[in-house]
């Protein structure tokens, strides 16, 4: 029958294509690369990334990081000066304006990358993963980091870069003091007879808002700051106006652009636009709480500056 | 503006083979030394920049472009409708939506993801046409049914994939946007050959049946009275159109505009018929796909701008300048 011979050969024609993808895959010689790379590693404790590959630390010399938080984390380790090229998105430290830029954290230049010569890229898993496997594919070790979904989480992938790149001891030890702060932190919110109510709305100021839910290291840092989240959503998500009514938060935490004073003004003026916010409890009481954006939304070394920050705002007000 | 009767000679076919291919040279020549990485040739690392970055990315670039011009021509005629295209069929929708299915639902280790995007992209185009071909069993009974079934199909398979990118947003961080609108910048070796392999074979089965093409256009009665198995060659567009649109998404995500637009150019430019609309569509799709990656890398380096945002900037103005300008070619 006519009728089905196209059919037929359809489905012999996806068959062998999808037999030539196998093949072709596993034959790249990324997989022959890394394998090469495992063979010599019995000895040293290596380092998993979050795809689950293994690697040995060792004290690479020319890093492209792919996110600002990535950067960050280098330099909050003391070992900025090992960094070769960052995402136009970087601007801490100060510094970083001088080094060589490999495109947005979304669209990277695979070839600006390679150019830079890297012995290690530190990339996170928003970085696109055509470009990830093709720079695997060219024989670059591409360290990938995870979302963090809390701030020991946070610390966690510190330590892990740490490790792969073999920081100083100077660097274990300003771990330490985070680890030791953090843990006060737990206890110290144990005892708390109440907790604030607090929203986190990450950007625009206008419909819809986008708040911080279960799951976010913001969330976290609400929780460990002494207050609670009263947004009950999943992730980062749209908080209607009936979500924002019935949180009722006390404090609004909000990221803000440095350096703009009259930002707190017009934050207002602009919230109270919209009525399910101006009913809120903390838009009545102008209870905004703004932190440089940069710090409070990078899951980087600086989150722990933004959580002093809230913790402080947060203490010691009637609730 | 020229009168389009006169382009639509041997010679002028020949002529315009020519200008393209010279186009298509001089793309992959200019993509070889320009870069966020400059021009270097001296330094350590420029040549596997240049045979391991450039020359596999503008191959690529030029396969992506053959494929979906071509696949519209397919389309086109197969639907006997000017709008028919992979964006618009549901191909490209249900590619995407296996990619986000990849990313975004199947429990997947991030690494297995480099094997099984693509894959799942090319399954997810090549469902929609099996559920097509389920739905409408006789696929050539009537065109305008399948276009509309293939529309409903590609509309579903869209809002699916919306769906999934809000209830997975953390997901859809893994990259979702590259397959939104479409980039090269992974463009690897394995997929330049999977890709020749599949163009040629695409533009060989449709050069060697230009006459039953042609033949279908007056209509399926009359490509019936002139001996052409219309049921047969319907279904047979149909998958053909589909594996080319399917591995061009698979490889380098929605990319819109070149599968709609460039076969209407070359239509009112050299006429209708296959064998030329083939060959010139297929020329035309690889340099304009090729010209557009090149703007994608240099226009703000060294970030890179989605190639379905450019296909258009490029495409649409010359496009709308041809309607225009030019009366009685093609369908218009």
């Amino acid at each position: 029958m006519p009728r089905f011979n196209a059919v037929k050969w359809f489905a012999l024609a996806m068959l062998l294509l999808a037999t030539a993808l196998v093949c072709a895959i596993s034959t790249a010689p990324a997989n022959a690369a890394a394998a090469a790379g495992n063979a010599l590693t019995q000895k040293q404790e290596k380092v998993t990334d979050s795809l689950g590959e293994t690697f040995v630390p060792r004290d690479f010399q020319r890093m492209v990081t792919l996110a600002p938080n990535l950067t960050e984390t280098v330099h909050f380790l003391g070992e900025f000066d090992r960094i070769v090229g960052v995402t136009s998105y970087d601007n801490y430290p100060p510094e970083v304006t001088e080094l060589p830029e490999v495109g947005g954290y979304v669209n990277p230049s695979v070839e600006k990358i390679v150019a830079l010569k890297p012995d290690l890229v530190l990339a996170f898993r928003g970085n696109p993963l055509p470009v990830i496997n093709k720079l695997k594919e060219l024989g670059i070790t591409v360290f990938v980091l995870d979302n963090p979904s809390s701030l020991r989480e946070i610390l966690e992938q510190i330590e892990k870069v740490a490790q792969l790149i073999e920081a100083p001891d100077s660097a274990r030890d300003k771990i330490d003091a985070l680890r030791k702060g953090l843990d006060l932190r737990e206890k110290a919110i144990k005892a708390l007879p109440r907790r604030p109510r607090v929203l986190m709305l990450a950007c625009c100021l206008a419909p819809p808002f986008y708040a911080a839910g279960r799951g976010t290291f913001i969330d976290d840092l609400i929780r460990l700051a002494g207050g609670e989240n009263t947004f009950k959503g999943k992730g980062f998500a749209v908080a209607s106006a009936e979500d924002i009514v019935v949180a009722d938060p006390q404090y609004l935490l909000l990221p803000a652009p440095p350096g703009d004073a009259k930002y707190r003004q017009e934050v207002l003026a602009k919230l109270r636009q919209y009525s399910y916010l101006a009913q809120t409890t903390a838009v009545k009481k102008g209870r905004i709480i703004l932190i440089d954006e940069d710090i409070l939304t990078r899951p980087g070394p600086r989150i722990f500056q933004a959580l002093e920050i809230l913790a402080r705002e947060l203490k010691g007000v009637g609730v | 503006m020229t009168h389009p009767r006169r382009l639509q000679t041997t010679r002028a076919f020949g002529w315009a083979v020519l200008a393209l291919v010279l186009i298509i040279l001089a793309v992959v020549a200019v993509s070889l030394v320009v870069g966020a990485a400059g021009f270097a040739p001296g330094s350590a690392n420029f040549r596997l920049i240049v045979e391991g970055i450039r020359l596999p990315r503008a191959l690529l670039a030029l396969l992506i472009g053959g494929m979906l011009a071509v696949s519209g021509v397919y389309m086109q005629t197969l639907f006997q409708n000017p709008l028919a295209e992979p964006y618009i069929t549901g191909v490209s929708a249900g590619a995407g939506l296996g990619a986000v299915i990849a990313l975004g639902v199947l429990p997947l280790a991030f690494s297995h993801l480099n094997l099984l995007l693509p894959a799942c992209a090319f399954a997810g185009g090549m469902a929609v046409t099996l559920l097509l071909f389920l739905l409408l069993r006789d696929a050539a009974s009537s065109p305008l049914k399948l276009l509309l079934l293939g529309i409903a199909l590609g509309t579903l398979a869209a809002s699916l994939m919306a769906f999934i990118l809000i209830a997975f947003p953390e997901r859809m961080l893994r990259g979702a946007l590259f397959w939104l609108f479409g980039s090269l910048a992974g463009a690897s070796w394995w997929q330049v050959g999977i890709g020749t392999v599949v163009l040629v074979a695409g533009c060989a089965w449709g050069l060697l049946s230009f006459r039953a093409l042609d033949a279908l256009l007056l209509g399926r009665e009359d490509a019936h009275n002139l001996g052409v198995n219309v049921p047969r060659l319907s279904r047979w567009l149909l998958v053909v159109a589909t594996l080319l649109a399917s591995v061009s998404v698979a490889f380098a995500g929605i990319v819109t505009f070149v599968g709609l637009v460039i076969p209407h150019i070359v239509r009112i430019l050299f006429g209708a018929g296959h064998l030329k609309l083939i060959i010139l569509s297929l020329l035309c799709g690889m340099a304009l796909v090729g010209i557009v990656d090149l703007a994608a890398r240099q226009l703000m380096p060294p970030g890179e701008i989605p190639l379905s945002i450019i296909t258009s900037l490029i495409g649409a103005p010359f496009f709308i300048l041809l309607l225009l300008k030019v009366r009685g070619g093609g369908y218009v």
